[in-house]
């Protein structure tokens, strides 16, 4: 009887998915509490590259421009737009440090209040509160086409140009006019489509889900690197996976099907 | 104390039970779980709603301030003037038609000559002219990256040269094996690197999504505390 109305309840074709979360959360929390987070994380060096050209940009006088590209926190690339936010509040911490002009252009509306957040957040930690709420309408400014974006580089020669977050075409026209004013390009998106431009003209970049680590890699808090270790186990089981799929389906469909059935459960 | 309860910790607990319940709906059937995740949707819509608001008075505030502060002297804020000033007169304009459109009923026509003069011959070809800014970008930035500084720029040149003769009509017509080289690589490798990528950023977003959960990822609040 409970079995029946368990069967009832339970949406069917998605027992994998359940088995694959449950075993996620499993590793995640199995690297956050038992293993305390003692785990190595490489280098990423984009990450680390931040520090030593917002001092560049300290040295020549000159602005940072932070923008996270034109996601929003309430559609598919929320969690790109995340860590765009995480390396923004990143670049205003060191920004206040080093007295350094940032400049934080928002093509969509909904993230403005958030963004505000983040940088005043990290401007009252570093005691230079007062410095975002004098200067609040030069820093975070609302620039929704990429033409706005083009003409504010254009105008303040930024030394340093960051663009980390879900990114359409508009990250081609920043990246290469920052590049011909003679800025540092600093970028990472998780869309596939842009990955090859962020590469080809970006000085540092970040490719695919290595922008998901930047909370992690920044805040080098234990539990979250913990979580990254978990994340290379999930990737070890889909190659895994994968390379099984690939020798099955090779060996014909009667063996493949067994695994194919599993998504109908 | 109080504030960075309301400030930090009712929004991480928020997020928590959200996301259970949009996860627990995912997988049962359970008609209290599908009211609550609707009454969640219905709710955020109304949120953001608030948030445009918001972002509108504040983008408002703003740019008054730079115009106030332009009218009382400072010469280096005349660059930015204007683009606030433009932007004031788009509000007056935009608000003043709300009201004779909304509130007094008024209908504007659709589609006057007029108006498709000006979207054709001015917006669409700076449109137009953009776009073709970004075309030359792409070019100049892929001809940057030609440069023999490893064995795996090496590679990437090979790869670039077969792909970019792939195109050609000519190139397949006379160099032997070229058209099936080409396609390899476009439906074998590149594919497989696409789905590597497209995996990664899959398994990226999951965990993020239980960092955000577990209150670990806390870059959208700007409250990471040392």
């Amino acid at each position: 009887m409970t079995l029946l109305l368990v069967e009832q309840k339970f949406a069917t074709g998605k027992g994998l998915d359940l088995i694959a979360l449950v075993i996620i959360w499993a590793l995640v929390l199995y690297y956050i509490y038992l293993k305390k987070g003692e785990v190595w994380i490489r280098r990423l060096p984009a990450l680390d590259f931040i520090d030593e050209s917002i001092g560049r940009a300290a040295e020549m006088g000159r602005p940072v421009i932070d923008h996270i590209g034109g996601g929003s926190p309430s559609e598919e690339n929320a969690p790109a737009t995340v860590a765009g936010l995480s390396v923004l509040g990143y670049v205003a911490r060191l920004t206040a440090r080093h007295g350094v002009e940032l400049i934080s252009p928002m093509q969509v509306q909904s993230t403005i209040p958030m963004a505000q957040d983040v940088i005043r957040t990290a401007y009252t930690m570093e005691g230079k509160g007062d410095v975002f709420e004098a200067n609040m309408e030069e820093m975070l400014v609302w620039a929704p086409s990429n033409a706005n974006l083009v003409a504010l580089i254009q105008r303040k020669r930024p030394a340093v140009h960051i663009i980390i977050g879900p990114t359409w075409h508009e990250v081609m026209q920043t990246l290469e006019m920052a590049g011909r004013l003679g800025a540092v390009n600093i970028g990472g998106t998780n869309r596939v489509i842009q990955i090859p431009i962020v590469c080809a003209v970006c000085d540092m970049s970040l490719i695919g889900e290595e922008i998901f680590a930047v909370g992690a890699y920044l805040s080098k808090t234990k539990s979250m690197v913990g979580s990254l270790a978990a994340e290379d186990w999930c990737k070890i089981a889909t190659m895994f996976f994968s390379i099984l799929g690939i020798v099955l389906a090779t060996l014909g469909p009667s063996f493949v099907k067994p695994l194919t059935d599993l998504f109908l459960w | 104390m109080a504030m960075r309860i309301v400030r930090r910790q009712v929004p991480l607990v928020l997020t928590f039970l959200t996301g259970m319940i949009y996860v627990s709906e995912w997988f049962v059937r359970e008609t209290v779980l599908t009211d609550m995740t609707t009454g969640i949707a219905n709710f955020i819509q109304t949120a953001t709603v608030f948030v445009f608001l918001f972002s509108t008075i504040n983008l408002t505030v703003i740019h008054v301030a730079r115009i106030r502060r332009q009218l009382r002297g400072p010469k280096q804020l005349r660059e930015i003037f204007l683009s606030s000033f433009l932007l004031a007169m788009i509000y007056i304009v935009g608000i003043v038609s709300a009201y004779y459109t909304v509130v007094r009923g008024w209908k504007l026509p659709s589609a006057t000559p007029e108006y498709m003069w000006w979207y054709n011959n001015w917006y669409l070809s700076s449109s137009a002219t953009a776009y073709a800014g970004t075309l030359f970008y792409i070019i100049a930035a892929t001809y940057r990256i030609l440069r023999i500084r490893s064995r795996e720029s090496l590679v990437l040149i090979i790869g670039f040269f077969i792909a970019l003769l792939y195109t050609t009509p000519v190139a397949t017509s006379y160099i032997f094996g070229l058209s099936s080289l080409g396609e390899w690589l476009d439906r074998i490798i590149v594919t497989a690197a696409n789905r590597a990528i497209m995996i990664g950023v899959g398994i990226g977003a999951i965990l993020m999504g239980i960092r955000t959960l577990l209150a670990m990822e806390t870059g959208y609040l700007g409250a990471r505390e040392e």
